[in-house]
């Protein structure tokens, strides 16, 4: 189930009520039930497999935790990881990497595993990716000890199952969120107003936002050469725009949604276009992302205390793993080498330039969007000449004469979003509006409201980040 | 307490808001939306509204053969021609199929006037190949505006994806399914490959290594008549209900099934998929003339050469076999009023200069080169 989706408005305030109106102890098994149905909705299959590989983490997970000898310990810890990384392998690489092989032809041919090519070759599970990642972390800790296993399977299922942040996170951490989820909770007016108020905005910015802008950008990439060079670069810089508001409406949806219950979910995005290089932009972009790789990788392989050239390993190998979880294309893994490149270059030679002062600062800031805007030419073209392509057209080589159309409307709403988002709302939206008097701000739901109903995209484009 | 009915004002709030853009929207902004996003709702409503006999149809009705047609007209041009004492209102667009049909039927009017409808099926449509086809997510965005809900309520859903979205992976994948998984030997036990997959696995023509455009075509025969129409089937359901719809309003219900290429099916592959065609058209004759429905099915005997997509199976026709089903319809509807003798009585004469590419000539050769048992 979509959270842009009519269904999604249904189900959220039937799960809302019946939760709210069950007994404390029994309050999560309906939460349990509800997030399966949610992401079973989609697809029966994927739900059964989200279930098989918590079973297996929370095994590995218990086993880890009882057992004593260093080298069990150790068994257990990577057994599990293991058994997450072969699914998504099987899931989500086994085509890239051995797609056309006489291995998957035999697999294809084969009644019982052609199925299996099939879903992993045109549909991969939704969020496979996220809540994976979300699982490993919990093994992880418990092996590091700093987290105790959880005993009842079903509560674990919870953990890794919860239907706001399931499919595209934020990716929490085990002692923040199983603590709220079993917490004794009664609804507080704050939070559902908090919550409604994330909801109305995460909508609005996908809806009204990512949605128009989709359109105007996939009307460019169906054919750039027509276009012109004014053209090319609207179109790279609409779908910087476009991701933006796509996966920070996602996560506004997600913090809202999860607030009505009473869990607070962690801040996925902290302005990342105002940030003065690239080692700002990735702790203000996708943080829960950021913060895995830097706990579980980054740090682990020797993060920033073992010299430039442990660091510089670290850094590209965190943003080669990155590209690769984007997406399992040779164009991800270029998008995350090329961040990976550019943050070294920020972190050694840009930052020491001796310059200070507002139009040094706001010249950063434009290089670090500059730097992103453009490496995200590898994240929307299909595949490595197509992005070649793309990178020349921005040059003004055999660029075309028409002109990208971008209606007043679209203009009207990615302006909008700029001025709110770069300019008048310094930190949560919810907060903000909460300076205002109720009838401005009412009116400004109204605004909302109505442009969610009349003024929402028609190209169909699920969330960018659902298929990592 | 006090929480639900804070929730209940703005809830309140929310519906009076909905009320009043609803109100504006539908004066000001909906007749553009339409125009914006659904090619044939004014179309629709039009002809709903005005025609005598109301003709649903897909590229059939339109299409022509650019070498050597010089009468370019429509099937539902040339029905007005040989009835026109009728109106005649054509609803067409290329790729529609029953499940669309059913939903413009939400416009049908409320008044008593008399119509009768024609829905034109090829059989295509129910299979694997045309139910899972990617263009198809754009066709049910378009028939969000089928209906007599509330326009802003059909804008909201239109920003919401409320509609048969899955993308073309997804559609992909389910096609590959139907064509790995369901039986061909369902009706015969001793059929030659087990399902369509076996089939244009082992495609002969490919074995054989038949030129490119062969190989395709009998790929495209395969995977567009190999298989068996049932109850489940989608477009079944979708053909039972514009049925049970008729019945209840008392319009007269004519099917009209797009003759295949049956000519170029045997030739490449014998009765296999004859069998198939024959069985789907006994299964909709059969069914429907149960309910009630009148059906025409008759061109028996059609020359492959006739089809104006000679390399792929389509159901498009030169302006001889549109007159022809033209006539059919117009016969079926009220043989007496049928003004026979039309104006221009026949296709001119094609410009002998340009020669269109047959494939019976190329299918011929390769025939005799592969030895096909059949």
């Amino acid at each position: 189930m979509l959270f842009n989706s009519v269904e999604y408005w249904l189900f959220l305030p039937l799960v809302w009520l019946l939760y709210f109106g069950l007994p404390f102890k029994i309050r999560w098994i309906w939460l349990l039930v509800c997030s399966y149905f949610f992401y079973g909705f989609w697809k029966a299959e994927f739900a059964a497999l989200m279930a098989f590989t918590s079973l297996i983490d929370w095994w590995c997970a218990r086993q880890t935790e009882k057992q004593e000898k260093p080298g069990l310990r150790k068994f257990w810890l990577w057994f599990s990881i293991l058994s997450n990384v072969a699914m998504l392998f099987m899931f989500k690489y086994f085509d890239f990497a051995l797609g056309g092989s006489e291995l998957a032809n035999k697999l294809y041919h084969n009644p019982y595993t052609a199925w299996l090519i099939e879903l992993g070759k045109y549909t991969i599970p939704a969020g496979i990716s996220f809540y994976t990642f979300q699982s490993i972390s919990y093994v992880v800790d418990v092996y590091r000890k700093k987290e105790k296993a959880e005993k009842n399977l079903f509560r674990f299922m919870l953990y890794v199952s919860f239907f706001p942040q399931l499919v595209a996170g934020p990716i929490e951490r085990f002692g923040k969120l199983h603590t709220q989820l079993f917490q004794k909770y009664m609804p507080v007016w704050e939070d559902i107003r908090a919550g409604g108020r994330l909801l109305l905005y995460g909508l609005f910015l996908k809806v009204c936002v990512a949605d128009n802008l989709a359109g105007v950008v996939d009307t460019w990439y169906h054919s750039p050469e027509q276009y012109t060079l004014f053209s090319a670069w609207m179109a790279v810089f609409c779908f910087a725009f476009q991701v933006y508001a796509d996966f920070f409406g996602y996560s506004l949806l997600a913090q809202g949604s999860a607030l009505l219950f009473g869990v607070h979910l962690m801040d996925n995005f902290t302005k990342p276009y105002i940030a003065k290089s690239v080692p700002e932009f990735w702790h203000r972009w996708h943080i829960s992302l950021s913060t895995w790789f830097r706990d579980y990788i980054f740090i682990p392989v020797g993060g920033n205390k073992q010299g430039v050239i442990v660091l510089s390993f670290s850094v590209l190998l965190v943003f080669f793993t990155s590209g690769l979880w984007h997406g399992a294309n040779t164009t991800m893994i270029v998008f995350g080498l090329s961040q990976g490149i550019l943050y070294l270059f920020d972190r050694f030679a840009f930052s020491r330039i001796p310059f200070n002062g507002r139009i040094w600062d706001v010249f950063r800031q434009v290089k670090t969007f500059a730097f992103f805007m453009l490496t995200l030419v590898w994240f929307r073209s299909p595949d490595l000449p197509m992005s070649s392509r793309v990178f020349s057209l921005l040059q003004g080589k055999n660029t075309g004469t028409m002109q990208l159309e971008l209606q007043w409307t679209v203009l009207g709403m990615l302006a909008l979003f700029i001025v709110l988002d770069l300019f008048l709302v310094p930190g949560r939206i919810d907060v903000w509006f909460q300076r205002f008097p109720l009838p401005v701000r009412w009116a400004m739901y109204a605004i909302l409201a109505v442009c969610i109903a009349w003024l929402g995209g028609a190209a169909d484009h699920p969330f960018v980040y659902f298929q990592f | 307490m006090k929480i639900l009915l804070r929730i209940l004002a703005r809830l309140g709030f929310a519906a009076l808001l909905f009320i009043a853009a609803n109100h504006y929207y539908s004066r000001h902004q909906y007749a553009q939306d339409v125009r914006k996003y659904s090619r044939v709702k004014n179309r629709i409503d039009s002809a709903f509204r005005f025609g005598d006999i109301v003709y649903l149809g897909e590229s059939s009705n339109t299409s022509f053969n650019p070498w050597t047609d010089t009468l370019a007209y429509s099937i539902s041009e040339f029905l007005q021609m040989y009835l026109p004492g009728q109106k005649i209102e054509a609803v067409t667009h290329e790729g529609y199929h029953p499940g669309l049909f059913r939903q413009m039927l939400n416009l049908w009017p409320e008044d008593n006037k008399k119509r009768t409808l024609i829905v034109t099926l090829n059989m295509r449509t129910c299979g694997p190949s045309a139910l899972y086809s990617s263009n198809e997510a754009s066709n049910q965005q378009e028939a969000l505006f089928y209906s007599r809900r509330p326009p802003l309520l059909t804008r909201m859903y239109l920003s919401l994806h409320h509609y048969d979205n899955r993308n073309a992976n997804e559609m992909e994948r389910l096609k590959l399914q139907g064509w790995r998984t369901e039986s061909l030997r369902k009706q015969q036990s001793g059929f030659p490959w087990a399902t369509v997959r076996d089939w244009y696995d082992q495609n002969p023509y490919s074995q054989a290594g038949a030129p490119e455009k062969i190989r395709h075509m009998a790929d495209a025969y395969i995977k567009e008549f190999a298989f068996l129409l049932d109850d489940k089937n989608p477009r079944i359901k979708d053909l039972d209900e514009i049925a049970a719809f008729c019945k209840k309003k008392n319009i007269r219900l004519i099917y009209h099934l797009l003759p295949e290429n049956r000519d170029y099916a045997k030739q490449l592959f014998g009765p296999y998929l004859i069998s198939f065609m024959d069985a789907n058209a006994l299964f909709i004759a059969s069914r429907y003339q149960k309910m009630g429905v009148e059906l025409i099915n008759n061109y028996p005997g059609l020359s492959g050469l006739n089809y104006t997509d000679q390399w792929y199976p389509t159901e498009h026709f030169n302006a001889t076999i549109r007159q022809q089903i033209a006539l059919s319809i117009a016969e079926k509807i009220n043989a007496k009023e049928v003004h026979r003798v039309i104006h221009p009585a026949r296709n001119n004469s094609p410009n002998p200069h340009i020669l269109q590419p047959m494939a019976d000539t190329l299918l011929k050769e390769w025939r005799e080169k592969v030895k096909l048992p059949w």
